[in-house]
């Protein structure tokens, strides 16, 4: 069974033309004789092994599946919940992952690529719960992952789950400023709001050294308010001093083992010059469908993004997620945000306002 | 229909209406009950030019496909026809004396909702029999029916036309709003939970506020049961299941296989009724709410043995019907989404929705003749103010009393 896991770690290592597709459909057949659920699925769809030839082709896995079954080809070795604060009727999304490594590696390599590709080790902060204490949380484990591997000395945990640690940030913020240390920060776009609220109240701000960067995640989960993307460059700008060409958006989901980043870094450190936008590593890619009829969408047009992510071999990977994009000239993702909830016409009350729900 | 630009053309609107309602004053309820029945008639005839006209603005306002306008529109005003006013004052009045020392708003403001069209035609009419002049607020996308039944109204008696208006204001334009909410006498607004807090924190009379309801069906043990789904599929297909009298939750008598019987029974008639009462336009936001319904039965149905999705056919917007493993009661995402849940008896249906009492609206219930009473009686004591056959949900009469509150002393006895 991990042979096929072996040739996604393989091509995560070194990706080559024309392999993607290969490998997909070899993915998705072990996907169909592995998982009891998702090969009904595809039966129901009319859509199996022998009569699928595109990769675009594999039925997507709808995230609401991800709350009701266990879509796993094997024992779990670990099992990652999404957030459970997104819309709708929720229970959390159980991401079972039954071969660790394709996480590990598709994780690390996504960060070398696209927030660390010019150094080989960066002092690291993190507003992120250490993943000991947050264990169901793959973004946590990332950035332990990042610790691990890629930090210059210790990872500095500024948060315990639930509550920002300002005062161990600030400290960690004003040593980087002190010893001209780059510094990486790994947040989500909530806890910086929250961070830049406490430092404008309190007249902070930090001039931290040049290389230093910041990667945050996650949208408006938890942010005290809203704050458009040019904002928050603008704000990062203002309170440390980093570049918006350091400062990386990442875009992932509990129910991926790979994530897309802004390409900024990437793209100044391949010497290319374009506008800013969400790259994925060769082993994700994305589809986009239509929001009601599900079918592909012209170039250039808005839909649901759907992803195709090799290192989710052991799980699911084509997912259909509820968020909102447009995939521009070469290959770029451009993320809108997450699809509209449902607009409450009727006087009878929906399952979409009940308490609880 | 007056479509309100500023403050100002409310206040003369107001002013208007006030002055007009003196001579309405001098009328005799019984002789406004038999002109408003002549409006009534006029558009429920054969043929109706109101009708038509209404129709036809409906169709492009509301998003329902025309099949369900021609065939649900006419039950927002046939519950007001014949003696219906009448019987109403008789009912909780003693009679036409009764109105007499009823403490009567000298303007009453109606801020309709938005999900189906034709909800000015009663609340015009429960308001001008008591004698209050009327300002209808509709909703954004029922705003012609209202312009046309007061039009109607001035047709029919002009005296009693110019004591009613509608006009269309953006809800919560504050600068507008504030000008008739100071004046009126008497506030009656259907909404969101939160708009209606909002209106009647600002409300300096009185107010009587309707939130989202939901409603449920109960099939007992002794009812027919092809019938029954036959009547459920009706009540649940009537304008998208967007009213608060659509049942959104089917408890059926028996075991968990009875239930799935009876699940994919009423899918095959809901697939009938998407031919003849083809689903009207739907958001983005409510077809992924109803998507993700569907999803979650169907991925249940993937993983384990006893099936619980019986969708209507491929497309979303047809609906579904969905078999819940547990005694719960949970709304959907309407747009034809139904649960079907098991229960021993009907004890145990009250004793699930008493939970959510304030929320409730109706029941409709299949079970013998002799037996009816007494399930309406203890559904009504669980909390479920209106209860009525299987199939008939969704064409009302004046006897149903939104919310549980009185039409004529629910709205004035707060005055």
């Amino acid at each position: 069974m991990t042979a096929i896991y072996d040739r996604v770690l393989a091509y995560i290592d070194d990706p080559g033309e024309g392999e993607f597709s290969a490998l997909a459909l070899a993915v998705f057949r072990h996907q169909f004789e592995n998982c009891a659920p998702y090969r009904e699925y595809c039966a129901s769809r009319n859509r199996v092994p022998d009569s699928v030839a595109d990769w675009r082709d594999i039925p997507p896995v709808p995230v609401q599946a991800f709350k009701e079954v266990e879509l796993s080809c094997g024992p779990p070795q670990r099992v990652f919940l999404s957030t459970g604060t997104t819309a709708g009727t929720d229970r959390r999304s159980r991401h079972v992952v039954p071969d660790l490594r394709l996480y590990h590696r598709s994780a690390l390599s996504g960060l070398r690529r696209f927030l660390l590709p010019d150094v080989d080790s960066i002092d690291m902060v993190s507003l992120i719960p250490p993943a000991d204490e947050q264990p169901d949380s793959s973004l946590a484990q990332m950035v332990a992952w990042a610790g691990e591997t890629m930090a210059a000395g210790d990872l500095v945990y500024a948060a315990r789950p639930g509550e920002p640690v300002f005062d161990v940030f600030v400290d960690t913020l004003r040593r980087s400023e002190r010893e001209g240390r780059p510094l990486c920060i790994f947040t989500t776009t909530g806890a910086l709001l929250n961070f830049l609220d406490f430092a404008a109240v309190r007249s902070l701000a930090f001039r931290l050294p040049h290389g230093s960067r910041i990667m945050d995640t996650g949208g408006d989960k938890g942010a005290p308010r809203r704050l458009s993307r040019k904002g928050v460059l603008h704000a990062v700008w203002k309170a440390f001093a980093i570049p918006g060409y350091f400062a990386v958006n990442e875009y992932g989901m509990a129910e991926l083992s790979s994530q897309y980043y802004d390409s900024v870094i990437r793209d100044r450190f391949d010497g290319v010059h374009r506008g800013r936008h969400l790259m994925s590593p060769a082993w994700l890619r994305a589809v986009i469908l239509h929001i009601e009829t599900l079918a592909p969408v012209a170039a250039g047009e808005a839909g649901l993004i759907c992803h195709y992510d090799l290192a989710n071999a052991g799980s699911a990977m084509a997912v259909l997620s509820e968020d909102l994009g447009i995939l521009e000239d070469g290959g770029g993702l451009r993320l809108i945000g997450r699809a509209p909830r449902a607009e409450v016409r009727g006087c009878s009350l929906s399952v979409a306002e009940w308490p609880g729900a | 229909m007056a479509e309100v630009t500023g403050a100002a053309d409310l206040a003369a609107i107001v002013d208007g209406l006030l002055r007009s309602r003196e001579r309405l004053l001098e009328r005799n309820p019984a002789e406004i009950a038999t002109a408003l029945s002549t409006v009534v008639e006029g558009w429920l005839s054969p043929g109706s030019a109101w009708m038509a006209q209404a129709v036809d603005a409906a169709c492009a306002e509301s998003g329902f496909s025309t099949p369900m306008v021609r065939a649900y529109l006419p039950t927002m005003i046939e519950p007001l026809r014949g003696a219906a006013l009448a019987d109403l004052v008789e009912r909780e009045l003693g009679g036409w004396a009764g109105l007499e020392d009823f403490r009567t708003p000298r303007l009453t403001l109606h801020v309709l909702p938005s999900n189906l069209p034709g909800h000015a035609a009663i609340p015009t009419a429960v308001s001008l029999l008591s004698r209050s002049a009327v300002l209808l607020k509709p909703g954004r996308s029922d705003r012609a029916f209202a312009g046309l039944w007061v039009d109607s109204i001035r047709s029919a008696d002009p005296e009693i036309g110019r004591c009613v208006a509608s006009c269309y204001w953006r809800g919560g334009d504050r600068r507008v709003e504030d000008v008739v909410l100071e004046r009126a006498d008497l506030v009656v607004a259907s909404g969101g939970d939160r708009a209606i807090e909002d209106l009647r924190s600002r409300c300096p009379g009185s107010f009587v506020g309707h939130g989202h309801r939901v409603s449920l069906a109960v099939v007992c043990r002794d009812a027919e049961r092809r019938a029954a789904a036959r009547s459920l599929a009706a009540d649940v297909a009537a304008w998208d299941q967007l009213g608060c009298l659509s049942p959104q939750v089917c408890f059926v008598e028996g075991d968990t296989g009875a239930a799935r019987g009876f699940a994919r029974a009423v899918a095959d008639e809901l697939r009938a009724l998407s031919r003849r009462l083809p689903p009207g336009w739907i958001g983005q936001g409510e077809l992924l709410e109803s998507r993700r319904f569907r999803e979650a039965a169907e991925w249940k149905d993937f993983a384990s043995t006893g099936r619980h999705l019986f969708a209507v056919s491929d497309v979303v917007t047809d609906g579904c019907v969905v078999v819940e493993d547990d005694l719960s009661f949970t709304p959907t995402p309407l747009h034809r989404c139904v649960r079907v849940v098991a229960v021993s008896d009907v004890g145990e249906v009250a004793g699930v929705v008493s939970q959510h009492g304030s929320t409730l609206e109706a029941a409709g219930v299949a079970i013998s003749s002799a037996a009816f009473a007494a399930v309406r009686d203890r559904l009504n004591r669980a909390g479920v103010p209106h209860v009525v056959r299987l199939g008939a949900m969704q064409r009302p009469t004046l006897q149903w009393e939104p919310g549980g509150r009185s039409r004529l002393t629910g709205w004035t006895s707060e005055s």
